[in-house]
Order: structure tokens, then C-alpha cells, then sequence
């Protein structure tokens, strides 16, 4: 194996250990926990293994191939590799994305279930304290099964590219110990949320401050069902969970069905904050979607939040429309340097390989059209392998 | 000042993916996040510099394109073949980013 080669894995250990510790007072300084970080190194390392761009290159491409050969191995490692160099490549970054997701998923789903178990257990001792909601609560119960259930159809499937926005992934939330119970330190729950709502960073919004004031109230499952409800809710209104009805469409009427009942009977109960907090967080989420998607059936209660929504939504459309004729007033006005623009696509197009080094240089000569290129500090990610040099010299005729 | 080129490959970008997503799980800061990529140019401008020893020559049948600006160079080259003490690799398109290696350079002096 050559030098070059080897080095790659001792680099990368070095950068990553050397990196880490030096973090570790920047955490300190936000009074981040150190776990975080060495989660974060173990998230580091395992996607730096998982690219397979540290393993050693087989042999049979280090040796002379015809070139239809080479080719279709160059084609197999494109498909088969994790991209390791981001080019501006938009296929390449879909396959990064739909990556992430999946390993979101495949690291998250496993601890998931038994914390339901677990959940389903408290919930039946508590039960009796609780007869107020009993019934919502093992509707909500069976929604979150089934969430789960549906994720891994969905894994099975071919992933397309448009699809991977709609599945939904869990994530937890950790709020501090009930209000007024025993119990200290804090809760940690789990709720599921489609992934385009991540994507979108429209949690934040969502899941603003009075409704976590008010789940810091409630139990453990009475609080991760209230929030569960509420971002279900929310997106319902916002027509995004109506893309998912596409996909799955008798499953997700079921779900609606069982959210409408939720939000109708949690209504009643907490009338007072619900009517307050979910309106609130429509209209501070809906203002960042476009157009509202009419392929939903429309029940009561979105009827109620349509209206609402319905004078900020034409505001935006308003506005839409403006930047639409602005820009096209904009293009219109300007064809002169057209001829610029042209050639400046097909460049990014001709710049664009999976084979990169990124380095730095100690001279670049030419004479005619002989170059003559000195390089140093080099990382090379070549056929989908890195490779790494102190000093590379390269001959090239243009 | 680290160079921050070294942040688009494997390791950059793996690096970044797992600061995104403990962005987004809530775990740390935008803020923070980039100050664990700003060390990570750091570490790896001064391990490239410190830890490499090997050495490689590389010839190419043809090169399509260079690029000169900001100081920064960008080659387009085809048929590539890489040898270290022996035939390496070899590829049919490359790409080659590279900084300037002297202001690195002129650092690294002043502090040793």
C-alpha cells in the first residue's frame, strides 16, 4: 500500500482528536455537557468510516485497465460511495441528504420503540389519576405506533428523491421536570415530525414558547402527546402532512381522523390555551409557505384555521407576486451580457468530476503549453478513495 | 489564518454534516458549530503541514482548463495518472483547487 494511502487514516485521526480537544473549551465556555462532544466526534468518525473513502482501494484499479474498464468501475463508485467531495453537483447533494436522513432514521428508530413501551406502561398506571383524557391518550398512543410502522414501509421502498421531504423522523424534545411533581431533572420525550419540517427549520416556530410552558404541566405522556398533537395540527394546517396524504392515503386518514377527535376533545379540555397557542404558531409558520395546497379535504377546525390564515396568505401571495415581476422586469431588461452568462454555465458544467485535490501551490510554470505544477499539502479524493501528499509535481499540456 | 479549502472533502463535509444535525437536533449553537469548523481549519492545515511525508508525481494527458483568480488556482485535467514508488490511481477527469502555499508558509515560519 502506498504511502499516500496509509497516511489517510493517521491524518484523519489526528485532525479529528486535534479538532475535538480543542473544542472542548468552546463548550466549556457555553456550558455545553461534554457528552455532546464526543457525540459529536462519534457522529464525525462513524460518517468518515461510512464513506468508504478511508478503506484501501482494490487492486484491480491500481493496476493498468483498458479505458472502457476504468470507466464503468469510475461509474460503480459514483453510485456505490458516498459523494466525498461536494461539487456543485445537485445529484450529489441529494444523495448526501437522503443519507443524513436515512442514518437519522436507522439511529433514532431503534431506542424509539422500547421508550414507547415504556410510555404505554406509565400510561396505564396512570390512567386512573387521569380519567379526564384517557381516551385521547390511547388514540394518540396508537398514532405513535403506527408512525414507527410506517417509517419502515417506507425504508423498504425505493427513496426518490422528492420523497425523503415527507418521512417522518423523530426528535426529541427535553423539557425540565413536571411542575409541582416529585420527580427531578429532566424529561426527555420523543415525537414524530416529518423531515421536511426539520429541513425547514419550522420546528422552532411551531413549537414556541407558551406551548412548552404549558407541557411543562403535564405528565411525561400526556406532555410528549400534547406535543405530538400540536405539530400535527399545525402542519396539517399548513397542507404539508396532505403531500404525505398522497403516499399513504388510507393511513393517513386514519391519522387525521384521530387528530381531529385529539384536537376537538384537548380543545375542550384546555380550551383556554390550545385555541390561543395553535392559532398563534399557524400564523407565525404560515407566512413562510407559499400558496396554500387545496388537494386536502378540509375538516372543521382547518376550516377555522383556513379563515385566519386566509388574510395573512394573500398578503404573501401579494408580495410573491411582486418579486415574480420584478425579476422577470429584471430579465427582460438585461439580454446584453447574455453571452457571459452562457459561458459561465458551461464552465461549472466542465468543472464538474468526482475526482478532486484540494492543496496548496508552490509554483505553477509553463512554457508554451507545457505546465509544470508544484503542489504541497494535498488531500485527494480519487475513484472515491482519499489519498493525501506532502508535495505532488504534475506534468500537463494544454 | 487556516486555509478553509480543506473543509470540501470527506472530512470537511462529514464534519459539517454532524454539526448540522446537532444544529438542528438543538444540542449546540450556529454559533458554536462554527467555531468547531474554524479549529477544524486550523487542525488541518497544521497536520497536512506536520504529519504528511509522501510524495507523488502525477502526469496528464491533457489539460482542459486553468483558472487564476484570487489568488487561487483551478485546474481541469484528463487521463491523470498518479505514481507514488509505483502506478497509484488514475482517473479520467480531475479537478485541482489550489491555494496559495507561501502565506501559509510565512505563518507557519513565525511561529516556529
Amino acid at each position: 500500500m502506498s504511502l499516500s494511502q496509509s497516511s489517510v487514516m493517521k491524518l484523519y485521526q489526528s485532525v479529528i482528536d486535534d479538532t475535538i480537544n480543542s473544542s472542548r473549551e468552546f463548550f466549556a465556555e457555553e456550558g455545553i455537557d461534554d457528552q455532546i462532544l464526543m457525540e459529536l466526534r462519534q457522529s464525525w468518525e462513524s460518517k468518515v468510516m461510512a464513506s468508504k473513502a478511508v478503506d484501501a482501494p482494490p487492486p484491480q484499479e491500481i493496476t493498468q485497465l483498458p479505458k472502457t474498464v476504468t470507466s464503468t468501475v469510475v461509474k460503480q463508485t459514483k453510485s456505490q460511495y458516498a459523494p466525498t467531495i461536494v461539487n456543485n453537483s445537485v445529484h450529489q447533494l441529494k444523495m448526501v441528504q437522503q443519507q443524513k436522513i436515512q442514518q437519522q432514521q436507522q439511529q433514532h428508530q431503534q431506542p424509539l420503540q422500547p421508550q414507547q413501551q415504556q410510555q404505554q406502561l406509565q400510561q396505564q398506571q396512570q390512567l386512573p389519576q387521569q380519567q379526564q383524557l384517557p381516551q385521547k391518550q390511547q388514540q394518540q398512543l396508537q398514532l405513535q405506533q403506527k408512525q414507527p410502522q410506517q417509517q419502515q414501509q417506507q425504508q423498504n421502498t425505493i427513496v426518490l428523491p422528492a420523497d425523503y421531504a415527507n418521512k417522518y423522523v423523530p426528535i426529541q424534545i427535553t423539557l425540565p421536570a413536571q411542575t409541582g411533581s416529585q420527580e427531578s431533572g429532566s424529561r426527555v420525550l420523543s415525537i414524530q415530525v416529518p423531515s421536511s419540517a426539520i429541513q425547514g427549520n419550522m420546528l422552532q416556530s411551531i413549537l414556541s414558547g407558551p406551548v412548552i410552558t404549558n407541557s411543562m404541566a403535564m405528565t411525561t405522556p400526556l406532555a410528549t402527546s400534547f406535543l405530538q398533537q400540536h405539530v400535527n395540527s399545525v402542519l396539517a394546517a399548513q397542507s404539508i402532512s396532505s403531500v404525505q396524504n398522497v403516499v399513504q392515503p388510507e393511513f393517513l386518514s386514519d391519522v387525521r381522523n384521530t387528530q381531529q377527535q385529539q384536537q376537538q376533545q384537548l380543545q375542550q379540555n384546555n380550551q383556554a390555551f390550545i385555541s390561543g397557542n395553535v392559532t398563534g404558531g399557524v400564523k407565525r409558520t404560515i407566512a413562510q409557505i407559499d400558496g396554500a395546497n387545496d388537494s386536502s379535504t378540509s375538516d372543521d377546525d382547518d376550516d377555522d384555521d383556513d379563515d385566519l390564515d386566509d388574510d395573512i396568505g394573500d398578503n404573501d401571495d401579494d408580495d410573491d407576486e411582486d418579486d415574480d415581476k420584478d425579476q422577470n422586469s429584471a430579465s427582460d431588461a438585461e439580454p446584453l451580457n447574455s453571452g457571459d452568462d452562457v459561458s459561465d454555465i458551461d464552465n461549472g458544467e466542465l468543472f464538474e468530476t468526482e475526482n478532486v485535490i484540494v492543496c496548496q501551490y508552490d509554483k505553477i510554470t509553463r512554457s508554451r503549453n507545457k505546465w509544470k505544477l508544484y503542489f504541497k499539502d494535498g488531500i485527494m479524493s480519487l475513484n472515491g478513495y482519499d489519498y493525501v501528499f506532502q508535495k505532488a509535481t504534475g506534468d500537463a499540456e494544454w | 489564518m487556516s486555509y478553509q479549502l480543506y473543509r470540501n472533502t470527506t472530512l470537511g463535509n462529514t464534519l459539517q454534516e454532524s454539526i448540522d444535525e446537532m444544529i438542528q437536533y438543538g444540542q449546540i449553537t450556529p454559533a458554536l458549530g462554527m467555531k468547531i469548523l474554524l479549529q477544524f481549519d486550523k487542525s488541518v492545515n497544521n497536520s497536512l503541514a506536520t504529519r504528511v511525508k509522501s510524495k507523488i508525481t502525477f502526469k496528464a494527458g491533457k489539460m482542459d482548463t486553468y483558472r487564476f483568480c484570487d489568488n487561487v488556482w483551478t485546474f481541469m485535467l484528463s487521463d491523470v495518472e498518479f505514481k507514488e514508488t509505483q502506478e497509484m490511481a488514475k482517473v479520467e477527469k480531475l479537478k485541482i483547487v489550489a491555494c496559495d502555499g507561501k502565506s501559509v508558509t510565512d505563518e507557519n515560519s513565525k511561529k516556529n
